[in-house]
């Protein structure tokens, strides 16, 4: 935990990032706290959504779109229930997750990530050899997982990418849910999980058949949805503070971008991404990544970044061309021919869109 | 001597239970709801044992039933509550509103109908809400008052909170203050007849203005010679989807089924709500286990306890279980919204409510016919070489006459069902009963009904199509009556019809009935005549009918000849066929007639197998040479080709005279015509432009200059032996004398 609290690290860990809202919540918080919680379910509510405390203190939204769907996870960890969100990449899942997991146990980094190699070592325990060979089975020689760690300390584990976890692996998840016990058979013992322990795993439901969740692990996550931002203007908000957010973390010299340009870029990706202009009169093709706002953010932080550094410190249409296109050619021959049909067609036709659409030109 | 104003909101359920205990406490010994007085002499039969609700009070004007005004009551509806209440204690009850004798008098057609009557009013749940800081006035009004429990004082406060709304609002005007001036006109004569008690139940809006009734003069004033118009009222079945609509009480109710729930399980709404929709994904073989139920109520209530509710809601249900039984996927949660939230209920009305014969003779029919009315869509299959099915048949084609339309017929996609059958959808609205009503003024029985209201059309239509279209109506329904009537009718039409395009349009229906007829068992003698002697017009009056004509009025033309050609392959006659093709060959030949037509009158000689290749590669010489204008070439190429490449494909003549000329045109023309030809071909399928496509790459080759394909260009040396040896099959199977004889294979 001290290496993440350095000041020079690329990303500070949620809970350190947002300590002095954290630590302003809990002190307005009086609110009943289910056991182990940092917080109540209503104050982890305001630190997700935003709002202004009674001190005048103003909490920052980090999710924004349907307050339902926050509302859902967090009412599902507080009634014990193992939450499940779903959505297409970039939609905010890891974010959300590691939020909630901040806000409610103070420490997002009980963190296992989904892999095809993911084994039962990482959701249960592994061994240190050296002392398993020199002293045989101890609690010693146990090295354990996040899993374990959460379940010990009453806290929540994450799991990311569920869905890559091979499916015999996913099933040692169950009876760690519904049991809220993990037996370690090699010293005939257990560990029983404290209250406050709960999972918050993430799928992407675009490759869901990768390792499809069965039925029974289904049955134990409460799923939650994370849709694409629904209208421009949420879309434009969320990019708008990421990209001011993370300017800052990167310390980037160029000035934050206009909202001109961010909602040309926002909108640029929704077309593609719906394959339809904006005021829906003409078809598009969609090129096969998924456009998230997640990508929006990034293309507009690359742009700020060779603003900064190459060009004269204000974000311009040369400056996103490069990011922009990398971020649509994913195929180079499919996407390709996407993305000139769509600057022929839509961006050289647009009223003041000439720029980008002569910087897109160059780059091709 | 007292009144008391309950204000409640329609069809609210927390205010149905609350007005039911408030009425037990109070005692009254008259009741008056709000509502059309002129029903009041039907209001006893809402107490009868046929009624079961959703029902809905008809009311309409005698003269003009399709102005019907409609007051929906469901189980949970406080006024449906009250009138239980007091039919069940024999307490005097009566309707209290301006009477609709009044009110659809004073509402011309296309004026504001009596059912809008929200539109002037300001909306106070609206404001209320606002006020308390929600955003949605329809949840706010639940939480506050439909799903309170303890109910002391509701009505105190509703009544508190409706006066401090209209108090900024302007005073009522136009209808509204009509009905309002009314309302107090009937409460004081209650007063004045000795009532003691007297309990007024109407919309939460009127409240204060009943309650402060003020001096009875101005009320007389406005009230004095509003115009009459005679109405009747009656019962009619309803259904829970009618009711979220916005009509009758204005109140648009968005789940009834919900609101059901409420009523029917005040205690554990929310726990039975959870179940059912769990039993409802099992039936959909959709997994749904009691251990997901009962996570799906503990996250219902936790999110209630998040949002600072007393109990789970609709809303906190919805998003419960969308999270744990349908993980996630919005499709299933579209289901319960539909079985459940809506829950659609078709409501019964006891047999004693007033009826017209018409109705009557319907429910007869279809009780002998085995039908029922459901709200639920079905898709019925009738063989009508049966009785039953002929019968049914009979029935709904009677309906559809009167336009009745309990029944649409449907063409089942994919699956031929042959002259034999008949596709229908069946589902049942209320307002059939309307059209019922409305159609009432033909006759007292379906049968008599619909010939008179076909025979009444076919004296008003002025077009031959329109007349041929109800004969064709008038023999599906069976009935001979207006068949004989129409057949009189076409048969004097056509004898003066000078327009050949209205005589061709005519022909299709009377060939199908003339082909199709006997299928029924009923082909009409007379019908032949009358066919015989308009298919004479046709063939007499088409060639001066083809001539000069513009590009459009060649379009129609040559429609109505594919349509004339339909019916001639229908009749399958021969001495049609051969007065057809020769007017057609007439046709072809002709200077004068429009290109398209030309063309398309080839095309359909082509079709009949009435043009030889040879004929064929000649007129398109012909009318491709270049002494012609361009653009009559080009209509030429677009009448032959329409709809089907095929021509093109396989008649290589024609294929070659369209390369020369297309080939022949100077630039400009070629500039000119270009998009002619494009649109002409681009009705084909993808796999006949391929086809086309190919057979440009032989045009290079030179192969297609001749007639006959030889295998040898398709890039296959012909191996004489091998080939042989395919023939006594391919012979047998194509039935044919085997290669015994050299004559297959040379």
């Amino acid at each position: 935990m001290s290496q993440s609290q350095a000041p020079n690290v690329v990303r500070h860990h949620a809970e350190h990032e947002y300590a002095e809202e954290l630590a302003e919540l809990a002190k307005a918080d009086d609110r009943p706290r289910p056991p182990s919680w940092k917080l109540s379910p209503w104050a982890v509510r305001t630190y997700m959504l935003g709002g202004k405390l009674p001190s005048g203190f103003e909490v920052r939204a980090k999710y924004i779109g349907n307050a339902k769907l926050i509302e859902v996870s967090v009412t599902t960890l507080a009634t014990d229930r193992a939450l499940l969100l779903l959505g297409v990449p970039g939609t905010a899942k890891s974010w959300v997750s590691e939020h909630l997991a901040a806000a409610i146990s103070g420490d997002s980094t009980l963190l296992v990530q989904g892999t095809a190699g993911t084994d039962e070592q990482a959701l249960r325990y592994g061994w240190n050899y050296a002392r398993l060979l020199a002293e045989g089975p101890s609690p010693a020689a146990l090295v354990p997982s996040p899993m374990m760690r959460a379940m010990q300390e009453g806290k929540l584990a994450r799991v990311e990418e569920l869905t890559r976890i091979p499916s015999e692996v996913q099933d040692s998840l169950i009876t760690l849910l519904s049991e809220s016990t993990l037996p370690i058979f090699e010293l005939s013992s257990e560990v029983q999980a404290r209250r406050g322990f709960n999972v918050i795993a993430t799928a992407n439901n675009r490759d869901r058949g990768v390792n499809e969740l069965s039925s029974a692990l289904m049955r134990r996550f409460n799923t939650v949805v994370l849709p694409v931002p629904e209208t421009l203007e949420e879309e434009v908000e969320i990019v708008r503070r990421r990209v001011a957010d993370l300017g800052r973390a990167l310390a980037l010299p160029a000035e934050p971008p206009a909202l001109e340009e961010i909602r040309r870029v926002v909108t640029l990706f929704r077309e593609l991404r719906s394959g339809v202009t904006a005021d829906g009169r003409t078809k598009l093709k969609s090129p096969t990544g998924s456009l998230s706002t997640a990508e929006a953010i990034s293309v507009l932080n690359n742009g700020l970044a060779m603003a900064g550094y190459f060009g004269d410190g204000v974000l311009r249409a040369s400056d996103l061309a490069a990011g922009l296109t990398g971020a649509v050619v994913k195929d180079p021959v499919q996407d390709r021919v996407v993305w000139q049909e769509y600057l022929q067609t839509v961006v050289k036709e647009r009223d003041g869109w000439k720029d980008l659409y002569r910087s897109c030109k160059d780059v091709l | 001597m007292s009144v008391h104003v309950f204000g409640i909101r329609h069809h609210g359920p927390g205010c149905a239970r609350a007005l039911r205990a408030a009425l037990e406490a109070l005692g009254p010994d008259l009741l008056l709801v709000e509502g059309p007085p002129d029903a009041d002499g039907v209001l006893p039969l809402a107490h009868e044992a046929g009624m079961r609700p959703p029902v809905a009070l008809l009311v309409y004007p005698k003269e003009a039933p399709a102005r019907a005004v409609f007051y929906p009551f469901a189980d949970f509806s406080p006024e449906w509550q009250a009138l239980q209440y007091a039919l069940r204690r024999r307490v005097p009850v009566r309707f209290l509103d301006l009477a609709l004798t009044h009110w659809l008098a004073r509402t011309p057609e296309g004026g504001a109908a009596p059912d809008e009557p929200e539109e002037e009013r300001v909306d106070a749940i609206g404001l209320l809400a606002e006020a308390a800081g929600s955003a949605d006035p329809e949840l706010w009004w639940e939480q506050q008052v439909e799903r309170r429990r303890d109910v002391l004082g509701l009505f105190e406060s509703i009544r508190e909170a409706m006066t401090a709304v209209r108090a900024e609002a302007p005073p009522p005007t136009g209808v509204e203050a009509l009905r309002e001036a009314s309302m107090r006109t009937r409460i004081r004569a209650a007063l004045e007849e000795g009532f003691q008690r007297v309990a007024v139940v109407c919309g939460a809006w009127h409240v204060p203005a009943l309650a402060e009734r003020g001096p009875a003069k101005a009320d007389a004033v406005l009230l004095k010679g509003l115009p009459r118009t005679p109405v009747e009222a009656t019962w009619i079945p309803w259904t829970h989807s009618r009711l979220t609509f916005r009509s009758g009480y204005g109140a648009g109710v968005h789940a009834p089924g919900w609101y059901r729930h409420l009523w029917t399980h005040p205690e554990g709404a929310a726990i039975r709500w959870a179940a059912e929709a769990a039993r409802l994904l099992r039936g959909e073989d959709l997994d749904a286990s009691s251990a997901s139920v009962i996570e799906a109520v503990r996250l219902a209530e936790g999110l209630a306890a998040m949002r600072g509710l007393s109990s789970p809601g609709l809303a906190e249900l919805n998003d419960a279980l969308l999270s744990v039984l349908c993980h996630g996927e919005p499709a299933p949660l579209r289901l319960i919204r539909e079985r459940l939230e809506v829950g659609d209920v078709l409501g019964e009305v006891p047999e004693g409510a007033p009826q017209v014969p018409l109705q009557r003779d319907l429910q007869a029919q279809a009780k002998t016919l085995r039908l029922k009315a459901s709200p639920e869509a079905k898709m019925l299959d009738l063989d009508l070489r049966e009785e039953g099915g002929r019968e049914r048949s009979r029935l709904f084609h009677r309906l559809v006459a009167l336009g009745v339309h309990w029944a649409v017929r449907r063409e089942e996609r994919g699956r031929k069902t042959g002259t034999f059958h008949e596709v229908w959808e069946l589902r049942w609205r209320p307002e059939l009963d309307v059209s019922l009503i409305e159609a009432s003024v033909w006759g007292h029985t379906l049968e008599a009904a619909a010939a008179a209201r076909l025979r009444h059309e076919g004296d008003g239509a002025k077009e031959l199509a329109r007349l041929t279209e109800l004969l064709d109506a008038a023999l599906l329904a069976e009935l001979p009556e207006a068949v004989e009537h129409l057949l009189a009718q076409v048969q004097a039409q056509a004898a003066v019809a000078a327009d050949v395009q209205h005589l061709m349009e005519a022909l299709p229906p009377l060939a199908r009935v003339s082909r199709y007829g006997d299928v029924r068992g009923r082909a009409p003698e007379a019908l032949r005549p009358v066919l015989d002697a308009l298919f004479a017009r046709v063939v007499v009056g088409l060639p001066g009918a083809c001539a000069s004509l513009d590009d459009e009025a060649a379009g129609t033309r040559l429609e109505g000849m594919v349509g004339a050609q339909r019916s001639v392959e229908l009749l399958e006659r021969a001495d049609l066929r051969e007065d057809w093709q020769a007017a057609l060959h007439a046709l072809v030949e002709r200077d004068g007639v429009h290109g398209r037509v030309r063309g398309g009158a080839c095309r359909l000689l082509v079709e009949q197998g009435a043009l030889a290749p040879d004929a064929l590669q000649r007129l398109a010489g012909l009318a491709l040479s270049h002494a012609r204008p361009a653009p009559e070439s080009a209509a030429w190429v677009e009448g032959l080709v329409e709809g089907s490449g095929l021509v093109l494909l396989h008649h290589d003549g024609l294929w070659t005279a369209l390369d020369r000329w297309l080939a022949g045109l100077t630039q400009e023309a070629f500039t000119e015509l270009l998009p002619l030809v494009r649109r002409a071909f681009s009705g084909f399928q993808p796999p006949e432009r391929r086809a086309m496509g190919e057979k440009v790459k032989r045009l290079g080759s030179g192969a297609a200059h001749t007639d006959v394909v030889r295998p040898g260009e398709l890039g296959m040396a012909l191996v004489r032996e091998r080939a042989d040896a395919v023939l006594p099959v391919l012979a047998r199977v194509l039935g044919v004398p085997g290669p015994g004889g050299k004559e297959v294979g040379a």
